[in-house]
C-alpha cells in the first residue's frame, strides 16, 4: 500500500535523472549543432515555451484528478486506444533509455575498457538494472534520490571550473544561422525535455497528488537550468564545439579543465558518478514501463516482468550497427518521436479528453442526475 | 503408474512455468502525522490523572495498576494482603519496583511486622486510647481517641529508619521510581513511603568495548533484572514499560522490552512483541542470536538493530521513542530500530558540543568511505585509470613497484588477508599478549614484506589506512559490513575499474535503500526524504526540540522551543 | 528443495564468474606495471617520410637502496620515422618492452620546421586520440624537437615531468611567454575570430648565441626569443616569447617583449619586469614592475570597411632600480618617469600591433570577439572573413601608467 506511493523529493529526482544523462552524453552537442551561437537565446524560447505547455498541460489535467495518461486515454477512447498508447510508450521509453546505454557504452570502451565487448559493459547495466528492480520499486526510486544531488553536484562543479575560461563573445553573432533557425526550426530543440513524459505517468504515485504541479515545475525546471548550464558552459569556453562533434561533449570539457595541481585528471571520478546515475536511469525507466505494462495487462506480481523488459532494453541496445546508427537514432529519429508523441498526441489526448469531460458535465448538469456515471 | 509419471511430468512442467506470485512478509510503519505544530507539554501524562490518594484502597490499586501498567510491565511488584493493626484487619497493597530494592529489608521489616500477628499489632491498649474521662452521674464518660491508624502504622508497625507519609501520585511515582517501597492501606488518604533501596550494585561494571570519556562509567551486566533497574534508574520515569517475554522451547529464556508508554510508536512496540513472540526456537543465550532472529533482513550483513552495553545510550535510545530489548544472560541490550545514521554515532556524542561531535561524526563517514573504498579504488587506478593519479604519484607508485614480482590484485588481496588474520589472532590470543600482536604482527609482517619485495610501501600504506579506518567505525558489526564489502569492491575493481566500482557502488546502495529496520526504512532520514530534525549532524543542545521524525513518536517534541528559559524568561 | 536452489545459484554464480573473467579482459588490462610513460612528444619533418616522432619515455626507479625512495631522473629520448603519428606510437610500442601510455604526456613539441608546413592532421589527431591529455603544453621549438627533448635536463627537479609542467608556469611572474595548453591551442584554431599561437621554446646553450644585442641598451634583455639569451650555464630548455599561427601554419615568433605586449592587450598579464628610457640620464634605463589595474579596453570599429582598433591600457608600476641620488618619488620626477614609461609602451605596442597584423596577418589577440556582436549571422561573420581582413586594421593605443611606489628604499 504505502510501498509503491513516492514522495516529492523522490519525484523531482525520478524526472532530473533523465536530463542528467542526457547531458551527459550529447544532447548539447545536437542544441548546439542546431542553432549554433545562438543556442542560448534559442533555449530560452524553449524553456519559455515549455513552462506554458507545462501550464496548460496541468490545466487540463486538472479535471482527471489522480490519473495517469492510460486512465485518460482510456477515458477518450477505450481500452484498445490506451492499450495502443501504453504500447506506443513502452517500446518509446525502452528505445530511448537503451540506445542512451548504448552510446554510453561506447563512450565507456573507448575511454577505459578497450578490451571488453560491448556486450559484457551492456549487460553490467541491464544486471545492475534487473537486479534493482528486482529490489522493489521503493528501493529503485530510492536510490534515484541517492545518486542524483551527486551527480548535479558533480556536474556543477565541472562548469563551475570552466569559469575562468569563459568568453562571452562567443554568443555572438546573436542570430547564429539566422533567425529562422533560431526561432522556428530551432525550436525542435524542445525534445530534450522528454522528462515530460515521465510527467505523464507520475501521478498515481504520488503520496500527495495536490504537489503534482509543485513537482512538475521544479523537475522542469532544474532540467532546464542544467541544460542552459551546459550549454552556455560549452558555448562559452570552448571554440571547437561548434566545428568537431565530440563524442561526448562534456566529457570532453571535463578533460580540457585545469582542476588544480594535485587532481589534474579526474574525469574518471566524474565517469563514476555517471556510471552510477545512468544504472539509476535504466532502473527507472525499466520501472516504469513495467509499471505501464502492468496496467495495461492488469497483473498483480509485477517482478517477473522486470526481466522481460530487462532482456527488451538490453536489445535495444544491441540494435544500432555502429556510431553513427546511434547518433542517428539520438538525433533526427528521436528529436521528431519526441515531438510527435510527447507534445502533440500527448497534449492531443489530454485536449480532447478535457473537452469530452466538460461536455459530460454539461450533460450532468443539465440532465441533473440522470447519468451519474 | 503412469498416471502417477503423468503426474510427476505435469509437475515438472508447473514447476516450470506455472507462477506463483511471490509473497514477502513486509511491514511499514505508516507515515509519520505532521508533526510540525507540535507543542511542548511538560506533562508527563496523556490523559488527567488524579491527584491525590484516594481513601478508597480500591481505586488507588486501580489508579496505581493503570499508572504502572502493572499489568504489561513485568517489574512492577504489587503485593496485596492484609494488616492487621489492632486486631483488626485492614486491606493493605505495597507497590516496589523489583531490582531496585532490597527484598530482604522488605520481607523482614515491612511485610513481616504487618502482617504477621505479632504483639504490636494485636495490642491493644483501652486506657491509652482514652483521652478525657469525665465522670457525671457515675456515668464514665469516656471520651476515647479517635483511633488514628496512620499514625499508628507509622508509630508502631513499620520499624524502619527513613519513612514519609505522601499524599499525592506524583509523590507515590517518584519514591517508586527512585527504588521505594510504598505501602498503601485501606481507609487512609496518604501511602507510607519507606525507604528499602537495595540496588545490586554488585556486578555492575564498566563498558569494556564502548568506551567514552565522557559519560557514565556504567556497563549491562549478565542478569536481567539488574539490567532492568539500571534502565529504570537512568530513565526514572513511571511510563518506562518493562515486559518480560520467553523465548526459546527449551530454554524459555527471559527477554525483556523496554519501552517509553508516552514515547514509543505503538505499532513499533506491537511489531517488536509480535516478532519476539514468534520466534520458534530450541534456546536464546545472548541477544546477539535473538538479533538474527528478529531483523528484517537476516541475509544481508548490515546490522539493523543497534546493540549496546551502556545503560545510558540505551535509555538515550528508548526516550527517543525506540524499544530495548534486553535478554537474561547476556550484557548486550539490542534497540529497535537502528538506522544507518545511528551507527556512525557514538555514545559520547551527546556529550559533547555539537561541534565536536559533528567533526566526529564526518571523520567517521569517512572512514567509512575509506574503508570500503580504498582498496578498491586502488586496484581499479593501478589497473584502469592510471591518468587519474598525478604524474609524480604515479612514477613514486611504479618506482616502489619496481622489484614486486606480485601482481597488484594478489599483493593487496594478500595483504588485506593477513590483516584479518592479525585483527583475529589478536582477540585469541590470552589478553596481555593481545594489543602486543596486533601491533608487533604488523610491524614485523609489514617491514619484512617490503623488505623482501614481496610487497611495496605504498601498498602497505593503503591497507593500513583502511585498517585504521575500519577501526574508527564506532559500531562493531557495522564496521564488519564494510571490512567484508571491501574485498567485493577489490575484486570488481580488478574486474572493470571504475565500472565494477560503480556497479558495486550501485548494489550496496540498492540494497542498503530497499532495507527496512522494523519498519523504518535504513537510510531515513535522507532516503527517503523525511522532516530532518535530527539526522546526520546535530544541533545545539538548546535546538534539540524534535524527536526524530520519521519514528513518528507520540510525543514529537523533547522541549519547548526556548529551553533555556533562564536566559528568555519573558519568551 | 533447498538443494535445488543451491545447485541453481552455484551455477549462476559460476557462470556469472566465468563470463566477467573471459570478457573483461582483466588478466591483460593495462597494469600500471606494464605501461611506458611518455611525458613529451616530439615532432620534426622526417627525411624521407612525412613524420619523425620523438618520445621522451620516463623511466621510474628506486635509486636509493634506503628508505627514502628518491626517483632519479632517467627518462630515455627514442625517435621514430613514420608516416603517422599512431603508426609511430604503434613502432614504439614495438620497440619499448611496454605499452606507451601517453595519459602523462605533459608537452608537445614541434619543431619550426614542422610548423611551417602546417599542423592541422597532428593537431586532430592528437586531439582526437583519447591518451593525449588536452592540458599538455603546446611548443613550437627552434631546434629539432629531438635535439630539444635530448637537451631537455632539468636542473632544480628530479623528474623531468615535473619540469615540464612547472616551466611555463613561469610565466606568472615573468611575463615572457605564456602557458599554452592543447585545448586552448586547438580551441582558437577552430575559433573563426582569433588565431593560435604557442610556447616559443630552444635548447639555450653557449653555441647558439648569435649575439643578437638590441639597438638600443633598453632592449637587451626582453627583446630576445628562445635559444637567444645570454645565459652561461648548461644546456637548458628555454621558454621565452610566443610561435604565432596563422590558420594551422607557424608564420612568425614573438621576442619576449612582444609576448608581453600581447599580454597587456588579452589581459593576461600579471606581473613582468621592463626597462624605460630613464627621462633623468641619457642612455640609462629604469626597471619598472608592472601590473595591470583594470582590464585593457579594446574597441573594434569598421572604418569604411577596414578594422579600426583602439586599445585603453592602464598599468601599475613600482620602481625597482635605485642609485645614489636618484629621487624618483617626487611629483615631478613621478609625473616625468610616467610620461616616458607611457611613450615607451606606446611605441612598444604599436609596434608589436602593427607587427602582428601586417607581417603576420595573425589575430593572435582576438580582436575579432570586439567586433562580432555586430553580426547578425554566422553567414554574414563568415562572409566578412576577419582572419583575412585583420591585417588591413590599423591600431590606436593609449597607455596610461602610474607609477605609485618604490620597493624599500624611498629615496637616497
Amino acid at each position: 500500500m504505502n510501498s509503491t506511493k513516492i514522495g516529492t523529493f523522490e519525484a523531482i529526482a525520478f524526472i532530473v535523472v533523465i536530463i542528467l544523462n542526457q547531458i551527459v552524453l550529447n544532447l548539447p552537442q545536437n542544441l548546439l549543432d542546431e542553432c549554433g551561437p545562438s543556442t542560448p537565446l534559442n533555449l530560452i524560447l524553449v524553456i519559455a515555451f515549455v513552462f506554458l505547455f507545462l501550464f496548460i498541460m496541468l490545466k487540463l489535467w486538472k479535471p482527471f484528478g489522480n490519473s495517469d495518461i492510460l486512465d485518460i486515454s482510456e477515458f477518450l477512447g477505450g481500452k484498445v486506444f490506451k492499450t495502443i498508447i501504453g504500447s506506443i510508450f513502452i517500446i518509446y521509453f525502452l528505445m530511448i533509455s537503451g540506445t542512451l546505454l548504448r552510446n554510453f557504452t561506447e563512450m565507456l570502451k573507448l575511454v577505459y575498457l578497450e578490451k571488453a565487448s560491448i556486450c559484457l559493459i551492456v549487460l553490467f547495466f541491464i544486471i545492475a538494472c534487473a537486479a534493482a528492480n528486482r529490489f522493489g520499486f521503493r528501493s529503485v526510486i530510492r536510490c534515484n534520490l541517492i545518486f542524483v544531488p551527486i551527480v548535479l553536484l558533480n556536474l556543477l562543479i565541472a562548469f563551475f571550473c570552466l569559469f575562468p575560461r569563459f568568453e562571452l563573445n562567443r554568443i555572438f553573432p546573436i542570430f547564429g544561422y539566422g533567425i529562422n533557425q533560431t526561432f522556428f526550426t530551432g525550436m525542435t530543440n524542445i525534445f530534450a525535455f522528454t522528462g515530460i513524459s515521465y510527467l505523464y505517468f507520475l501521478k498515481p504515485f504520488l503520496k500527495k497528488p495536490e504537489s503534482f504541479n509543485k513537482i512538475s515545475y521544479i523537475s522542469i525546471g532544474i532540467s532546464a537550468f542544467y541544460l542552459f548550464l551546459s550549454i552556455v558552459t560549452l558555448l562559452f569556453s570552448f571554440a571547437d564545439v561548434l566545428t568537431v562533434n565530440d563524442l561526448s561533449s562534456v566529457y570532453v570539457l571535463i578533460r580540457g579543465t585545469d582542476f588544480g595541481r594535485f587532481l589534474q585528471r579526474p574525469d574518471a571520478l566524474f565517469i563514476l558518478g555517471w556510471i552510477l546515475v545512468l544504472m539509476s536511469y535504466i532502473s527507472t525507466t525499466v520501472l516504469l514501463v513495467n509499471h505501464i505494462f502492468s496496467k495495461l495487462a492488469k497483473i498483480q506480481d509485477t517482478k517477473p516482468m522486470v526481466y522481460c523488459f530487462s532482456t527488451l532494453c538490453f536489445i535495444f541496445a544491441l540494435i544500432p550497427k555502429n556510431m553513427v546508427a546511434i547518433r542517428w537514432l539520438e538525433d533526427t529519429l528521436f528529436r521528431y518521436v519526441t515531438i510527435i508523441l510527447v507534445f502533440i498526441i500527448s497534449f492531443c489526448i489530454l485536449l480532447f479528453a478535457y473537452f469530452k469531460h466538460k461536455k459530460q458535465m454539461s450533460y450532468v448538469q443539465k440532465g441533473g442526475l440522470t447519468s451519474e456515471t | 503408474m503412469k498416471q502417477n509419471k503423468n503426474g510427476s511430468v505435469m509437475t515438472y512442467f508447473k514447476d516450470l512455468f506455472w507462477y506463483t506470485p511471490h509473497k514477502e512478509y513486509s511491514f511499514t510503519i505508516p507515515e509519520a502525522n505532521n508533526n510540525e505544530n507540535a507543542t511542548y507539554t511538560e506533562n508527563n501524562n496523556n490523559y488527567e490523572s488524579p491527584k491525590n490518594i484516594f481513601p478508597k484502597i480500591g481505586t488507588n490499586l486501580e489508579t496505581i495498576t493503570t499508572l504502572y501498567n502493572a499489568m504489561i510491565n513485568s517489574d512492577i511488584i504489587i503485593r496485596e494482603f492484609s494488616l492487621i493493626a489492632k486486631n483488626k484487619e485492614y486491606k493493605a497493597f505495597i507497590l516496589y519496583i523489583d531490582g531496585m530494592v532490597d527484598t530482604k529489608i522488605v520481607n523482614n521489616f515491612v511485610l513481616d511486622p504487618l502482617m504477621l500477628r505479632n504483639q504490636a499489632n494485636t495490642y491493644t491498649n483501652p486506657e491509652a486510647d482514652v483521652s478525657k474521662e469525665v465522670v457525671t452521674n457515675h456515668i464514665t464518660v469516656r471520651k476515647v481517641k479517635k483511633f488514628d491508624l496512620a499514625s499508628y502504622i507509622l508509630n508502631h508497625l513499620i520499624p524502619q529508619n527513613s519513612v514519609k507519609q505522601v499524599a499525592t501520585f506524583d509523590d507515590v511515582a517518584s519514591s517508586v521510581n527512585s527504588g521505594n517501597c510504598l505501602l498503601f492501606v485501606d481507609t487512609l488518604n496518604i501511602a507510607f513511603d519507606i525507604d528499602a533501596k537495595g540496588f545490586k550494585q554488585r556486578s555492575v561494571g564498566k563498558p569494556e568495548n564502548e568506551i567514552v570519556i565522557r559519560g557514565s562509567q556504567e556497563g549491562f551486566t549478565e542478569n536481567i533484572r539488574t539490567n532492568t533497574s539500571l534502565l529504570r534508574r537512568f530513565c526514572n520515569n513511571e511510563k518506562l514499560i518493562i515486559e518480560n517475554l520467553e523465548v526459546g522451547n527449551l530454554t524459555k529464556t527471559k527477554c525483556a522490552i523496554c519501552y517509553m508508554k508516552n514515547v514509543a510508536n505503538n505499532d513499533l512496540i506491537a511489531e517488536v512483541k509480535y516478532r519476539i513472540n514468534n520466534v520458534s526456537v530450541d534456546s536464546i543465550i545472548s541477544s546477539g542470536q535473538l538479533e538474527q532472529l528478529i531483523s528484517d533482513n537476516g541475509k544481508f550483513s548490515v546490522p539493523q538493530m543497534i546493540s549496546t552495553e551502556r545503560p545510558d545510550n540505551a535509555t538515550n535510545f528508548l526516550l527517543s521513542g525506540r524499544v530495548v530489548i534486553l535478554v537474561n544472560g547476556s550484557p548486550y541490550a539490542l534497540i529497535a530500530p537502528g538506522t544507518f545514521i545511528d551507527f556512525i554515532s557514538s555514545p559520547e556524542d551527546l556529550n559533547l558540543k555539537y561541534k565536536f561531535s559533528n567533526l566526529l561524526k564526518l571523520v567517521r563517514i569517512f572512514a567509512i568511505i575509506l574503508t570500503l573504498l580504498l582498496p578498491g579504488f586502488y586496484v581499479a587506478i593501478t589497473n584502469f585509470h592510471q591518468e587519474l593519479l598525478p604524474t609524480e604519484l604515479l612514477f613514486a607508485i611504479v618506482a616502489s613497484r619496481e622489484n614486486i614480482p606480485l601482481p597488484i590484485i594478489f599483493e593487496i588481496l594478500v595483504m588485506e588477508f593477513s590483516f584479518e588474520l592479525i585483527r583475529e589472532a589478536g582477540i585469541r590470543v590470552p589478553s596481555p599478549l593481545g594489543p602486543t600482536i596486533g601491533i608487533v604482527g604488523a610491524l614485523i609482517l609489514g617491514q619484512a614484506a617490503v623488505d623482501a619485495n614481496i610487497v611495496s610501501p605504498i601498498l602497505i600504506i593503503v591497507v593500513a589506512i583502511t585498517a585504521i579506518a575500519s577501526f574508527a567505525i564506532p559500531d562493531y558489526s557495522f564496521s564488519f559490513h564494510f571490512r567484508l564489502a571491501r574485498f567485493i569492491y577489490i575484486i570488481f575493481g580488478y574486474l572493470l575499474g571504475f565500472l565494477g566500482i560503480a556497479t558495486c557502488l550501485f548494489f550496496h546502495l540498492l540494497l542498503l535503500a530497499s532495507l527496512n529496520s522494523f519498519g523504518y526504512p535504513y537510510l531515513q532520514p535522507y532516503v527517503p526524504v523525511t522532516k530532518d530534525y535530527n539526522g546526520l549532524l546535530l544541533s545545539p543542545a538548546w535546538k534539540r526540540e524534535h524527536r526524530a521524525d520519521f519514528l513518528n513518536t507520540k510525543r514529537p517534541k523533547k522541549q519547548p522551543d526556548i529551553s533555556m528559559k533562564w536566559k528568555f524568561p519573558n519568551k | 528443495m533447498k538443494l535445488k536452489k543451491l545447485r541453481t545459484l552455484i551455477c549462476l554464480f559460476l557462470i556469472i564468474t566465468t563470463l566477467f573473467f573471459s570478457l573483461s579482459g582483466c588478466y591483460n588490462s593495462q597494469n600500471i606495471d606494464r605501461l611506458a610513460y611518455v611525458v613529451a612528444i616530439g615532432f620534426d619533418v622526417g627525411e624521407n617520410n612525412k613524420l619523425k616522432l620523438s618520445f621522451q619515455v620516463s623511466v621510474p626507479s628506486n635509486s636509493s637502496d634506503g628508505g627514502s625512495s628518491s626517483q632519479s631522473d632517467s627518462s630515455i629520448v627514442t625517435s621514430i620515422e613514420c608516416s603517422s603519428f599512431d603508426s609511430g606510437v604503434n613502432i614504439l610500442n614495438s620497440y619499448l618492452s611496454k605499452e606507451s601510455n601517453l595519459a602523462h604526456c605533459k608537452i608537445i613539441v614541434f619543431s619550426e620546421d614542422f610548423a611551417n608546413r602546417g599542423i592541422s592532421e597532428t593537431l586532430f589527431t592528437l586531439m582526437n586520440t583519447i591518451d593525449v591529455r588536452p592540458d599538455c603544453n603546446v611548443l613550437v621549438s627552434r631546434c629539432s624537437a629531438e635535439y630539444f627533448l635530448n637537451n631537455s635536463k632539468p636542473m632544480l627537479e628530479k623528474l623531468s615531468a615535473r619540469y615540464y609542467e612547472i616551466a611555463p608556469t613561469t610565466s606568472q611572474y615573468t611575463g615572457l611567454t605564456e602557458n599554452v595548453t592543447l585545448s586552448q591551442f586547438f580551441s582558437d584554431y577552430t575559433d573563426t575570430f582569433r588565431s593560435s599561437f604557442a610556447i616559443l621554446g630552444g635548447i639555450n646553450s653557449d653555441n647558439t648565441h648569435s649575439a643578437n644585442v638590441g639597438e638600443s641598451p633598453t632592449e637587451i634583455d626582453a627583446s630576445n626569443k628562445a635559444n637567444e639569451t645570454l645565459i652561461h650555464g648548461k644546456p637548458n630548455i628555454e621558454n621565452i616569447g610566443l610561435a604565432v599561427f596563422y590558420k594551422d601554419k607557424l608564420v612568425g615568433e614573438l621576442t619576449g617583449l612582444e609576448t608581453i605586449c600581447h599580454q597587456i592587450i588579452c589581459n593576461s598579464l600579471d606581473t613582468c619586469v621592463i626597462n624605460i628610457p630613464s627621462p633623468f640620464e641619457e642612455g640609462q634605463t629604469i626597471s619598472l614592475k608592472l601590473r595591470l589595474v583594470n582590464n585593457t579596453k579594446n574597441k573594434v570599429e569598421l572604418v569604411n570597411g577596414t578594422p579600426y582598433i583602439t586599445s585603453d591600457v592602464t598599468l601599475d608600476a613600482r620602481i625597482l632600480s635605485m642609485d645614489e641620488n636618484s629621487k624618483y618619488l617626487t611629483m615631478e620626477n613621478v609625473s616625468l618617469l610616467e610620461k616616458s614609461a607611457n611613450f615607451y609602451l606606446t611605441t612598444k605596442l604599436h609596434d608589436y600591433l602593427y607587427k602582428v597584423s601586417k607581417d603576420l596577418k595573425s589575430d593572435i589577440d582576438g580582436f575579432g570577439k570586439y567586433i562580432v556582436k555586430d553580426f547578425l549571422t554566422m553567414e554574414e561573420w563568415e562572409n566578412f572573413n576577419w582572419l583575412e581582413n585583420f591585417k588591413n586594421s590599423f591600431f590606436d593605443v593609449k597607455v596610461e601608467t602610474k607609477v605609485k611606489s618604490g620597493y624599500i628604499f624611498m629615496e637616497s
